[in-house]
Protein backbone atom coordinates (compact mmCIF):
# COMPACT_ATOMS: atom_id res chain seq x y z
CA UNK A 1 0.00 0.00 0.00
CA UNK A 2 1.33 3.34 -1.05
CA UNK A 3 1.80 5.61 2.12
CA UNK A 4 2.02 8.57 0.69
CA UNK A 5 -2.19 7.73 -0.52
CA UNK A 6 -3.74 9.51 2.29
CA UNK A 7 -1.32 12.24 2.20
CA UNK A 8 -2.87 15.84 1.19
CA UNK A 9 -1.99 16.90 -2.11
CA UNK A 10 0.65 19.55 -1.92
CA UNK A 11 -0.72 21.86 -4.16
CA UNK A 12 -3.32 22.51 -1.40
CA UNK A 13 -0.64 22.13 1.43
CA UNK A 14 0.88 25.34 -0.74
CA UNK A 15 -2.17 27.44 -1.45
CA UNK A 16 -2.60 27.30 2.29
CA UNK A 17 0.91 28.05 3.00
CA UNK A 18 0.88 31.31 1.03
CA UNK A 19 -2.48 32.87 1.72
CA UNK A 20 -0.91 32.05 5.46
CA UNK A 21 1.83 33.86 4.98
CA UNK A 22 0.06 36.78 3.57
CA UNK A 23 -2.45 37.50 6.75
CA UNK A 24 0.69 36.54 9.03
CA UNK A 25 2.43 39.47 7.19
CA UNK A 26 -0.27 41.79 6.65
CA UNK A 27 -1.71 41.64 10.58
CA UNK A 28 0.16 44.16 12.26
CA UNK A 29 1.38 43.20 16.00
CA UNK A 30 -1.35 43.09 19.13
CA UNK A 31 -4.45 43.55 17.01
CA UNK A 32 -5.76 40.00 17.98
CA UNK A 33 -7.29 38.73 20.87
CA UNK A 34 -5.87 39.42 24.26
CA UNK A 35 -1.74 39.35 22.70
CA UNK A 36 -0.19 41.43 24.40
CA UNK A 37 -0.94 40.05 28.32
CA UNK A 38 -0.03 36.70 26.10
CA UNK A 39 3.33 37.91 24.90
CA UNK A 40 4.05 38.97 28.59
CA UNK A 41 3.56 36.02 29.87
CA UNK A 42 6.01 34.48 28.05
CA UNK A 43 8.38 36.99 28.53
CA UNK A 44 8.05 36.17 32.33
CA UNK A 45 8.16 32.67 31.78
CA UNK A 46 11.74 33.50 29.52
CA UNK A 47 12.56 35.28 33.01
CA UNK A 48 11.90 32.13 35.16
CA UNK A 49 8.97 34.23 36.84
CA UNK A 50 5.59 32.52 36.59
CA UNK A 51 3.21 35.05 36.70
CA UNK A 52 -0.01 36.55 38.24
CA UNK A 53 -3.66 37.16 37.48
CA UNK A 54 -4.34 40.62 39.49
CA UNK A 55 -7.94 40.32 40.92
CA UNK A 56 -8.82 43.91 40.55
CA UNK A 57 -9.11 45.64 36.78
CA UNK A 58 -7.55 48.15 35.54
CA UNK A 59 -4.24 47.76 36.61
CA UNK A 60 -1.21 49.06 34.64
CA UNK A 61 0.61 45.85 34.39
CA UNK A 62 2.15 46.24 30.78
CA UNK A 63 5.87 46.22 30.24
CA UNK A 64 6.41 49.74 29.92
CA UNK A 65 7.84 48.76 26.08
CA UNK A 66 5.00 46.75 24.87
CA UNK A 67 2.93 49.69 26.21
CA UNK A 68 4.77 52.09 24.40
CA UNK A 69 4.14 49.75 21.15
CA UNK A 70 0.74 48.99 21.98
CA UNK A 71 -0.29 52.20 22.54
CA UNK A 72 0.47 53.32 18.74
CA UNK A 73 -0.53 50.18 17.46
CA UNK A 74 -3.83 49.28 19.47
CA UNK A 75 -6.74 50.51 17.09
CA UNK A 76 -9.18 48.09 18.16
CA UNK A 77 -11.34 50.69 20.24
CA UNK A 78 -11.25 53.18 17.19
CA UNK A 79 -12.31 52.54 13.17
CA UNK A 80 -10.37 56.63 12.64
CA UNK A 81 -7.37 55.13 13.83
CA UNK A 82 -4.80 53.12 12.10
CA UNK A 83 -1.57 51.69 13.44
CA UNK A 84 1.03 53.88 13.19
CA UNK A 85 3.82 51.78 11.72
CA UNK A 86 6.36 54.79 11.25
CA UNK A 87 6.52 54.35 15.51
CA UNK A 88 7.00 50.76 15.11
CA UNK A 89 10.05 51.06 12.45
CA UNK A 90 11.37 53.47 14.88
CA UNK A 91 10.98 50.53 17.81
CA UNK A 92 12.64 47.99 15.78
CA UNK A 93 15.50 50.34 14.94
CA UNK A 94 16.14 51.31 18.72
CA UNK A 95 15.96 47.62 19.25
CA UNK A 96 13.61 48.53 22.18
CA UNK A 97 13.75 46.08 24.37
CA UNK A 98 11.97 44.88 28.04
CA UNK A 99 12.09 46.88 30.71
CA UNK A 100 9.91 45.79 33.54
CA UNK A 101 12.13 45.69 36.64
CA UNK A 102 13.04 42.20 38.06
CA UNK A 103 11.38 43.38 41.52
CA UNK A 104 8.02 44.79 39.78
CA UNK A 105 4.95 41.93 40.30
CA UNK A 106 4.59 39.70 37.40
CA UNK A 107 1.20 40.60 36.52
CA UNK A 108 -0.52 39.69 33.39
CA UNK A 109 -4.47 39.54 33.00
CA UNK A 110 -4.25 35.76 31.21
CA UNK A 111 -2.32 34.51 33.28
CA UNK A 112 -5.50 32.96 34.23
CA UNK A 113 -4.76 30.09 31.32
CA UNK A 114 -2.34 26.97 32.55
CA UNK A 115 0.88 27.63 31.26
CA UNK A 116 1.79 24.63 28.40
CA UNK A 117 1.23 27.28 25.55
CA UNK A 118 3.16 29.98 26.60
CA UNK A 119 5.97 27.33 28.02
CA UNK A 120 5.87 26.10 23.94
CA UNK A 121 6.72 29.47 23.08
CA UNK A 122 9.64 30.00 24.88
CA UNK A 123 11.61 28.00 21.89
CA UNK A 124 10.45 30.73 19.57
CA UNK A 125 11.22 33.93 22.01
CA UNK A 126 14.59 33.09 24.21
CA UNK A 127 17.24 32.76 21.02
CA UNK A 128 15.26 35.56 19.12
CA UNK A 129 14.98 37.89 22.41
CA UNK A 130 19.10 36.94 23.27
CA UNK A 131 19.93 37.66 19.54
CA UNK A 132 18.14 40.59 18.91
CA UNK A 133 17.03 42.38 22.35
CA UNK A 134 14.16 43.38 20.38
CA UNK A 135 10.30 43.48 21.64
CA UNK A 136 9.20 43.48 17.59
CA UNK A 137 11.20 40.86 16.32
CA UNK A 138 10.75 38.80 19.69
CA UNK A 139 7.16 39.35 18.79
CA UNK A 140 7.00 38.09 15.23
CA UNK A 141 9.42 35.11 16.48
CA UNK A 142 6.52 33.97 19.22
CA UNK A 143 4.01 34.23 16.59
CA UNK A 144 5.66 31.51 15.22
CA UNK A 145 4.38 29.11 17.97
CA UNK A 146 0.96 29.38 16.73
CA UNK A 147 2.05 28.70 13.10
CA UNK A 148 3.28 25.19 14.34
CA UNK A 149 -0.26 25.10 15.93
CA UNK A 150 -1.94 26.07 13.27
CA UNK A 151 -0.34 23.71 11.00
CA UNK A 152 -0.55 20.46 13.62
CA UNK A 153 -4.20 21.49 13.49
CA UNK A 154 -4.92 21.48 9.79
CA UNK A 155 -2.89 17.62 10.25
CA UNK A 156 -5.34 16.69 12.69
CA UNK A 157 -7.98 17.93 11.20
CA UNK A 158 -6.95 16.06 7.94
CA UNK A 159 -6.87 12.93 9.44
CA UNK A 160 -10.16 13.08 12.03
CA UNK A 161 -12.34 14.22 8.04
CA UNK A 162 -10.35 11.26 6.69
CA UNK A 163 -11.51 8.72 9.55
CA UNK A 164 -14.92 10.20 8.40
CA UNK A 165 -15.47 10.95 5.04
CA UNK A 166 -13.66 8.24 2.58
CA UNK A 167 -13.51 10.36 -0.37
CA UNK A 168 -10.13 11.71 -0.54
CA UNK A 169 -10.80 14.78 -2.98
CA UNK A 170 -13.74 15.48 -0.32
CA UNK A 171 -11.41 15.76 2.75
CA UNK A 172 -9.16 17.84 0.77
CA UNK A 173 -11.35 20.28 0.34
CA UNK A 174 -13.20 20.71 3.37
CA UNK A 175 -9.80 20.45 5.16
CA UNK A 176 -8.95 23.75 2.69
CA UNK A 177 -12.16 25.17 3.58
CA UNK A 178 -11.22 24.90 7.31
CA UNK A 179 -7.98 26.02 7.33
CA UNK A 180 -8.10 29.01 5.21
CA UNK A 181 -11.81 30.38 7.56
CA UNK A 182 -10.86 33.77 9.27
CA UNK A 183 -10.98 32.48 12.37
CA UNK A 184 -8.50 29.84 12.12
CA UNK A 185 -5.93 32.13 10.18
CA UNK A 186 -6.10 34.84 13.17
CA UNK A 187 -5.94 32.22 15.57
CA UNK A 188 -3.18 30.59 13.65
CA UNK A 189 -1.49 34.16 13.73
CA UNK A 190 -1.86 35.25 17.31
CA UNK A 191 -0.14 34.94 20.71
CA UNK A 192 -2.71 33.38 21.77
CA UNK A 193 -3.62 29.64 23.12
CA UNK A 194 -6.76 29.24 21.24
CA UNK A 195 -4.94 27.08 17.93
CA UNK A 196 -3.25 25.40 20.21
CA UNK A 197 -5.98 24.67 22.00
CA UNK A 198 -7.76 23.42 18.27
CA UNK A 199 -4.95 21.51 17.69
CA UNK A 200 -4.97 19.25 20.53
CA UNK A 201 -8.70 18.88 20.66
CA UNK A 202 -8.95 17.65 17.07
CA UNK A 203 -6.07 15.04 18.15
CA UNK A 204 -7.94 13.79 20.90
CA UNK A 205 -11.31 13.45 18.55
CA UNK A 206 -8.79 11.50 16.20
CA UNK A 207 -7.80 9.45 19.06
CA UNK A 208 -10.89 8.43 20.03
CA UNK A 209 -11.90 7.70 16.23
CA UNK A 210 -9.29 4.99 16.16
CA UNK A 211 -10.84 3.27 18.91
CA UNK A 212 -12.63 0.43 16.86
CA UNK A 213 -15.71 -1.17 18.51
CA UNK A 214 -14.41 -4.45 19.74
CA UNK A 215 -10.84 -3.67 20.64
CA UNK A 216 -9.79 -4.34 23.77
CA UNK A 217 -7.82 -1.33 25.23
CA UNK A 218 -4.65 -1.68 27.07
CA UNK A 219 -3.86 0.69 30.38
CA UNK A 220 -1.28 2.03 27.89
CA UNK A 221 -3.85 3.64 25.54
CA UNK A 222 -6.12 4.69 28.45
CA UNK A 223 -2.81 6.50 29.59
CA UNK A 224 -2.14 7.81 26.27
CA UNK A 225 -6.11 9.36 26.06
CA UNK A 226 -5.52 10.71 29.77
CA UNK A 227 -2.29 12.75 28.70
CA UNK A 228 -3.58 13.96 25.89
CA UNK A 229 -6.67 15.51 27.77
CA UNK A 230 -4.12 16.24 30.18
CA UNK A 231 -1.92 18.20 27.89
CA UNK A 232 -4.60 20.05 25.85
CA UNK A 233 -6.29 20.83 28.99
CA UNK A 234 -3.04 22.64 30.68
CA UNK A 235 -3.05 24.54 27.08
CA UNK A 236 -5.98 25.79 27.81
CA UNK A 237 -8.70 25.05 30.41
CA UNK A 238 -11.74 24.43 28.48
CA UNK A 239 -10.55 21.36 27.40
CA UNK A 240 -11.14 19.39 30.50
CA UNK A 241 -14.49 19.12 29.09
CA UNK A 242 -13.16 16.03 26.72
CA UNK A 243 -13.50 14.04 30.08
CA UNK A 244 -17.30 14.80 30.00
CA UNK A 245 -16.65 13.48 25.95
CA UNK A 246 -14.50 10.10 26.94
CA UNK A 247 -17.20 9.68 29.62
CA UNK A 248 -19.74 9.54 27.05
CA UNK A 249 -17.64 7.95 24.46
CA UNK A 250 -17.04 5.10 26.45
CA UNK A 251 -20.29 4.61 27.42
CA UNK A 252 -21.95 4.59 24.30
CA UNK A 253 -19.64 2.32 23.52
CA UNK A 254 -20.10 -0.07 26.07
CA UNK A 255 -23.71 0.28 25.04
CA UNK A 256 -23.00 -0.41 21.59
CA UNK A 257 -21.23 -3.83 22.10
CA UNK A 258 -23.06 -4.70 25.30
CA UNK A 259 -19.65 -4.38 27.45
CA UNK A 260 -21.25 -1.64 29.56
CA UNK A 261 -18.57 -2.60 32.60
CA UNK A 262 -15.84 -2.96 30.88
CA UNK A 263 -16.50 0.39 29.44
CA UNK A 264 -17.23 2.19 31.98
CA UNK A 265 -13.57 0.78 34.09
CA UNK A 266 -12.39 2.54 30.61
CA UNK A 267 -14.20 5.95 31.46
CA UNK A 268 -12.87 5.82 35.09
CA UNK A 269 -9.75 5.01 34.30
CA UNK A 270 -9.19 7.75 31.89
CA UNK A 271 -11.15 10.56 34.39
CA UNK A 272 -8.26 9.23 37.63
CA UNK A 273 -5.64 9.56 35.83
CA UNK A 274 -6.26 12.68 34.34
CA UNK A 275 -7.29 14.14 37.27
CA UNK A 276 -4.24 12.90 39.29
CA UNK A 277 -2.10 14.45 36.43
CA UNK A 278 -4.13 17.99 36.44
CA UNK A 279 -4.09 18.21 40.47
CA UNK A 280 -1.25 20.44 40.41
CA UNK A 281 -3.35 23.02 38.16
CA UNK A 282 -6.28 22.76 40.51
CA UNK A 283 -3.65 22.90 44.06
CA UNK A 284 -1.95 25.90 42.52
CA UNK A 285 -5.67 27.68 41.51
CA UNK A 286 -7.04 27.28 44.75
CA UNK A 287 -4.12 28.05 46.95
CA UNK A 288 -3.50 31.24 44.50
CA UNK A 289 -7.20 32.63 43.61
CA UNK A 290 -9.49 30.64 45.69
CA UNK A 291 -10.99 28.64 42.95
CA UNK A 292 -10.43 26.21 40.77
CA UNK A 293 -11.57 27.93 38.12
CA UNK A 294 -9.45 31.28 37.90
CA UNK A 295 -11.22 32.05 34.50
CA UNK A 296 -14.42 32.89 35.86
CA UNK A 297 -12.34 35.35 38.04
CA UNK A 298 -11.11 37.51 35.08
CA UNK A 299 -14.39 36.90 33.38
CA UNK A 300 -15.82 38.83 36.33
CA UNK A 301 -13.44 41.41 36.01
CA UNK A 302 -13.36 41.60 31.94
CA UNK A 303 -17.10 41.17 31.35
CA UNK A 304 -18.87 44.34 32.93
CA UNK A 305 -22.21 43.33 34.11
CA UNK A 306 -24.37 46.49 32.29
CA UNK A 307 -26.97 44.32 30.54
CA UNK A 308 -30.38 44.55 31.50
CA UNK A 309 -31.63 41.66 33.78
CA UNK A 310 -33.63 38.59 31.29
CA UNK A 311 -36.48 37.90 32.38
CA UNK A 312 -36.60 33.85 33.10
CA UNK A 313 -38.79 32.92 30.30
CA UNK A 314 -36.31 34.32 27.76
CA UNK A 315 -33.41 32.62 29.34
CA UNK A 316 -32.44 30.13 27.83
CA UNK A 317 -33.90 31.40 23.93
CA UNK A 318 -31.28 34.15 24.90
CA UNK A 319 -28.41 31.74 25.78
CA UNK A 320 -28.65 29.88 22.81
CA UNK A 321 -29.10 32.84 20.44
CA UNK A 322 -25.79 33.57 21.99
CA UNK A 323 -24.16 31.70 19.78
CA UNK A 324 -24.69 33.47 16.91
CA UNK A 325 -21.58 35.61 17.58
CA UNK A 326 -19.32 32.70 16.64
CA UNK A 327 -20.76 31.80 13.36
CA UNK A 328 -20.74 35.67 12.93
CA UNK A 329 -17.27 35.27 13.29
CA UNK A 330 -16.80 32.73 11.02
CA UNK A 331 -17.62 35.13 8.54
CA UNK A 332 -14.44 36.97 8.81
CA UNK A 333 -13.86 39.01 11.91
CA UNK A 334 -10.78 40.07 12.70
CA UNK A 335 -8.77 42.31 15.05
CA UNK A 336 -10.07 41.78 18.81
CA UNK A 337 -14.08 41.38 18.41
CA UNK A 338 -13.92 44.06 15.24
CA UNK A 339 -13.27 45.05 12.37
CA UNK A 340 -16.09 42.74 10.61
CA UNK A 341 -17.16 42.39 6.71
CA UNK A 342 -19.94 43.95 5.11
CA UNK A 343 -23.32 43.61 7.65
CA UNK A 344 -25.52 41.90 4.63
CA UNK A 345 -22.83 39.51 3.72
CA UNK A 346 -22.03 38.33 7.76
CA UNK A 347 -25.82 38.13 7.94
CA UNK A 348 -26.29 35.82 5.31
CA UNK A 349 -23.30 33.99 6.02
CA UNK A 350 -24.15 33.16 9.31
CA UNK A 351 -27.81 32.18 8.33
CA UNK A 352 -26.92 30.15 5.91
CA UNK A 353 -24.30 27.97 7.57
CA UNK A 354 -26.67 27.18 10.61
CA UNK A 355 -29.45 26.55 8.26
CA UNK A 356 -26.73 23.95 6.42
CA UNK A 357 -25.57 22.52 9.77
CA UNK A 358 -28.94 21.78 10.61
CA UNK A 359 -29.51 20.01 7.23
CA UNK A 360 -26.61 18.38 7.45
CA UNK A 361 -28.22 16.93 11.15
CA UNK A 362 -31.42 16.36 9.37
CA UNK A 363 -29.55 13.87 7.02
CA UNK A 364 -27.84 12.48 9.38
CA UNK A 365 -30.95 11.30 11.48
CA UNK A 366 -32.55 9.97 8.18
CA UNK A 367 -30.26 7.99 7.09
CA UNK A 368 -27.73 5.14 8.76
CA UNK A 369 -26.02 6.18 11.39
CA UNK A 370 -22.19 5.41 11.07
CA UNK A 371 -20.66 5.30 14.61
CA UNK A 372 -17.58 7.80 13.07
CA UNK A 373 -20.58 10.60 12.76
CA UNK A 374 -22.19 9.81 16.20
CA UNK A 375 -18.48 10.01 17.50
CA UNK A 376 -18.30 13.74 15.93
CA UNK A 377 -21.30 14.91 17.37
CA UNK A 378 -20.66 13.58 21.07
CA UNK A 379 -17.56 15.84 20.76
CA UNK A 380 -19.64 18.90 19.11
CA UNK A 381 -22.31 18.13 21.78
CA UNK A 382 -19.64 18.02 24.76
CA UNK A 383 -18.04 21.52 23.50
CA UNK A 384 -21.30 22.94 22.93
CA UNK A 385 -22.78 22.05 26.27
CA UNK A 386 -19.67 23.61 27.84
CA UNK A 387 -20.00 27.16 26.26
CA UNK A 388 -23.87 27.01 26.52
CA UNK A 389 -22.80 26.97 30.56
CA UNK A 390 -20.46 30.00 29.80
CA UNK A 391 -23.46 31.76 27.99
CA UNK A 392 -25.92 30.86 30.80
CA UNK A 393 -23.12 32.28 33.01
CA UNK A 394 -22.78 35.53 31.12
CA UNK A 395 -26.63 35.84 30.41
CA UNK A 396 -27.56 35.48 34.17
CA UNK A 397 -24.66 37.60 35.27
CA UNK A 398 -25.72 40.32 32.91
CA UNK A 399 -21.78 40.04 31.09
CA UNK A 400 -21.49 41.77 27.92
CA UNK A 401 -19.44 38.92 26.90
CA UNK A 402 -19.94 36.88 23.80
CA UNK A 403 -19.48 33.15 22.60
CA UNK A 404 -16.37 34.17 20.06
CA UNK A 405 -15.97 32.39 17.04
CA UNK A 406 -12.66 31.25 18.59
CA UNK A 407 -13.96 29.35 21.60
CA UNK A 408 -15.64 27.09 18.85
CA UNK A 409 -12.75 27.08 16.54
CA UNK A 410 -12.65 23.22 17.99
CA UNK A 411 -15.61 22.42 16.29
CA UNK A 412 -15.64 23.92 12.94
CA UNK A 413 -14.53 21.50 11.54
CA UNK A 414 -17.50 19.06 12.15
CA UNK A 415 -19.59 22.37 11.28
CA UNK A 416 -17.80 22.24 8.35
CA UNK A 417 -18.27 18.40 7.61
CA UNK A 418 -22.41 18.71 9.05
CA UNK A 419 -22.61 22.20 6.18
CA UNK A 420 -21.33 20.07 3.37
CA UNK A 421 -23.58 17.14 3.97
CA UNK A 422 -26.56 19.65 4.77
CA UNK A 423 -25.65 21.45 1.13
CA UNK A 424 -25.41 17.66 -0.27
CA UNK A 425 -28.57 16.64 0.65
CA UNK A 426 -30.36 20.10 -0.38
CA UNK A 427 -28.64 20.19 -4.17
CA UNK A 428 -28.88 16.33 -4.42
CA UNK A 429 -25.37 16.57 -6.05
CA UNK A 430 -22.48 14.47 -5.88
CA UNK A 431 -20.63 15.60 -2.49
CA UNK A 432 -17.45 15.80 -4.16
CA UNK A 433 -19.15 18.81 -6.47
CA UNK A 434 -20.30 20.65 -3.31
CA UNK A 435 -17.26 20.28 -1.43
CA UNK A 436 -15.37 21.90 -4.57
CA UNK A 437 -18.28 24.35 -4.52
CA UNK A 438 -17.45 25.06 -0.38
CA UNK A 439 -13.57 25.29 -1.94
CA UNK A 440 -14.16 27.83 -4.32
CA UNK A 441 -16.37 29.46 -2.11
CA UNK A 442 -13.67 30.01 0.90
CA UNK A 443 -11.11 31.42 -1.63
CA UNK A 444 -13.56 34.17 -2.63
CA UNK A 445 -14.46 34.80 1.25
CA UNK A 446 -10.61 34.85 1.72
CA UNK A 447 -9.91 37.52 -0.91
CA UNK A 448 -12.90 39.17 0.12
CA UNK A 449 -12.25 39.48 4.00
CA UNK A 450 -8.36 40.44 2.94
CA UNK A 451 -9.39 42.68 0.46
CA UNK A 452 -12.39 44.25 2.94
CA UNK A 453 -11.53 44.28 5.82
CA UNK A 454 -7.66 43.57 6.93
CA UNK A 455 -6.48 46.35 4.41
CA UNK A 456 -8.92 48.88 4.59
CA UNK A 457 -8.82 48.46 8.55
CA UNK A 458 -5.12 48.83 8.89
CA UNK A 459 -3.85 50.44 5.46
CA UNK A 460 -6.36 52.90 4.87
CA UNK B 1 -13.23 21.25 -29.61
CA UNK B 2 -16.25 23.31 -28.62
CA UNK B 3 -16.74 20.69 -25.39
CA UNK B 4 -13.07 21.77 -24.26
CA UNK B 5 -13.31 25.81 -24.69
CA UNK B 6 -16.99 25.43 -23.47
CA UNK B 7 -14.71 23.92 -20.05
CA UNK B 8 -11.85 26.73 -20.17
CA UNK B 9 -13.80 29.64 -20.40
CA UNK B 10 -16.36 28.15 -17.09
CA UNK B 11 -12.54 27.45 -15.34
CA UNK B 12 -11.33 31.08 -16.08
CA UNK B 13 -14.62 32.50 -15.00
CA UNK B 14 -14.31 30.55 -11.83
CA UNK B 15 -10.70 31.87 -10.93
CA UNK B 16 -12.27 35.22 -11.85
CA UNK B 17 -14.65 34.59 -9.22
CA UNK B 18 -12.44 33.53 -6.28
CA UNK B 19 -10.72 36.89 -7.03
CA UNK B 20 -12.96 39.34 -7.65
CA UNK B 21 -12.36 40.79 -4.12
CA UNK B 22 -8.53 41.42 -4.87
CA UNK B 23 -9.61 42.84 -8.67
CA UNK B 24 -12.36 44.87 -7.26
CA UNK B 25 -9.99 45.92 -4.79
CA UNK B 26 -7.32 47.10 -6.96
CA UNK B 27 -9.51 48.36 -9.95
CA UNK B 28 -12.01 50.37 -8.22
CA UNK B 29 -10.24 50.58 -5.11
CA UNK B 30 -11.04 52.26 -1.38
CA UNK B 31 -13.11 55.85 -1.06
CA UNK B 32 -10.75 58.00 0.94
CA UNK B 33 -10.90 61.58 2.64
CA UNK B 34 -9.22 64.14 0.70
CA UNK B 35 -6.68 64.41 3.58
CA UNK B 36 -4.87 62.63 6.76
CA UNK B 37 -3.33 63.28 9.50
CA UNK B 38 -0.32 61.83 11.57
CA UNK B 39 -1.52 61.91 15.11
CA UNK B 40 0.75 63.46 17.40
CA UNK B 41 2.75 60.71 19.45
CA UNK B 42 -0.09 57.94 18.64
CA UNK B 43 -1.90 56.67 16.12
CA UNK B 44 -2.03 57.67 12.56
CA UNK B 45 -5.81 58.71 11.41
CA UNK B 46 -7.35 56.94 8.75
CA UNK B 47 -7.71 58.23 5.54
CA UNK B 48 -11.08 56.00 4.53
CA UNK B 49 -13.78 58.24 4.18
CA UNK B 50 -15.96 54.52 5.63
CA UNK B 51 -16.42 52.21 8.40
CA UNK B 52 -15.39 48.96 7.89
CA UNK B 53 -17.60 46.85 7.59
CA UNK B 54 -20.69 49.48 6.83
CA UNK B 55 -21.40 48.51 2.93
CA UNK B 56 -24.17 51.96 3.03
CA UNK B 57 -21.31 54.27 3.72
CA UNK B 58 -18.51 52.71 1.38
CA UNK B 59 -21.36 52.57 -1.30
CA UNK B 60 -21.94 55.97 -0.73
CA UNK B 61 -18.49 57.56 -0.68
CA UNK B 62 -17.37 55.61 -3.75
CA UNK B 63 -20.00 57.29 -4.94
CA UNK B 64 -18.98 60.94 -3.56
CA UNK B 65 -14.93 60.34 -2.92
CA UNK B 66 -11.73 60.37 -4.21
CA UNK B 67 -10.58 56.96 -4.23
CA UNK B 68 -7.15 54.97 -3.99
CA UNK B 69 -6.77 52.48 -6.36
CA UNK B 70 -4.50 50.83 -9.05
CA UNK B 71 -0.42 51.63 -8.48
CA UNK B 72 -0.89 53.84 -5.69
CA UNK B 73 -2.55 51.25 -3.82
CA UNK B 74 -0.10 48.99 -3.93
CA UNK B 75 2.77 51.56 -3.91
CA UNK B 76 0.80 52.86 -0.35
CA UNK B 77 0.15 48.94 0.94
CA UNK B 78 4.08 48.29 -0.09
CA UNK B 79 5.56 51.33 1.78
CA UNK B 80 3.60 50.33 5.40
CA UNK B 81 4.83 46.90 4.73
CA UNK B 82 8.62 48.04 4.53
CA UNK B 83 7.79 49.87 7.87
CA UNK B 84 5.98 47.32 9.68
CA UNK B 85 7.96 44.40 9.02
CA UNK B 86 12.02 43.85 7.69
CA UNK B 87 10.76 42.58 3.74
CA UNK B 88 7.52 42.30 4.81
CA UNK B 89 6.23 43.50 1.70
CA UNK B 90 8.56 41.68 -0.54
CA UNK B 91 7.40 38.05 1.33
CA UNK B 92 3.56 39.63 1.32
CA UNK B 93 3.55 40.31 -2.37
CA UNK B 94 5.51 37.11 -3.39
CA UNK B 95 3.17 35.05 -1.54
CA UNK B 96 0.50 36.92 -2.86
CA UNK B 97 1.33 36.14 -5.76
CA UNK B 98 2.09 32.61 -5.25
CA UNK B 99 -1.68 31.92 -3.88
CA UNK B 100 -2.81 33.39 -6.85
CA UNK B 101 -0.84 31.47 -9.58
CA UNK B 102 -1.16 27.95 -7.08
CA UNK B 103 -4.64 29.05 -6.99
CA UNK B 104 -4.90 29.46 -11.33
CA UNK B 105 -3.17 26.02 -11.32
CA UNK B 106 -5.32 24.36 -9.27
CA UNK B 107 -8.80 25.17 -11.04
CA UNK B 108 -7.49 25.22 -14.58
CA UNK B 109 -5.45 22.27 -14.71
CA UNK B 110 -6.94 19.99 -11.91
Amino acid sequence: MDPRKNEMRKRYVFLILFLYIVFFIAIPPFQLNDEPDHFQYVYYLAQGIYPKTPLKSGLYVFDPSIKQIYDVVEVASNDHNIPNFQKIQNAVKQMKGFTTFQNNPPLTYQAHHPPLYFISALPFFIPVYRLTGGVIPTYYATRLASTFFYFLAIYFAWLVINKVIKNKKVCEYLVFVFAVNPVTLKMGIAVNPDIASTALALGILFTFLTITANKMLSRKTIFFISILVVVATYIKFQNIVFLLFAFLFFIARGMRTKKLKQNFFYAAQTIVFSLVLLFPWFYYSLTTYHSITPSYIVYALFCTANLSSIPLLRLPFEIVFEFRHAFFHFAGFLGWGEPYPFKPFFWFYSSTFIVLIIMGFVHYLKTKKKVEWQNVLLYCLCVFLFFLGVSATYKINRYSCDIQGRYLLAILLPFIMFGWRGLTYLTKKDGEQVAYGLFLFSLWQYFFILCYVLLPRYYV
Amino acid sequence: MYFYQDIMYKKIALILLCLSPLLFAISIGYPIKTYSQIKKGGFAETRRCFKVGELEQFVKCLTTHERIYGTRLMRDVNRQLFLLFPFGNIIFFAALFGAVLILGLVIFFF
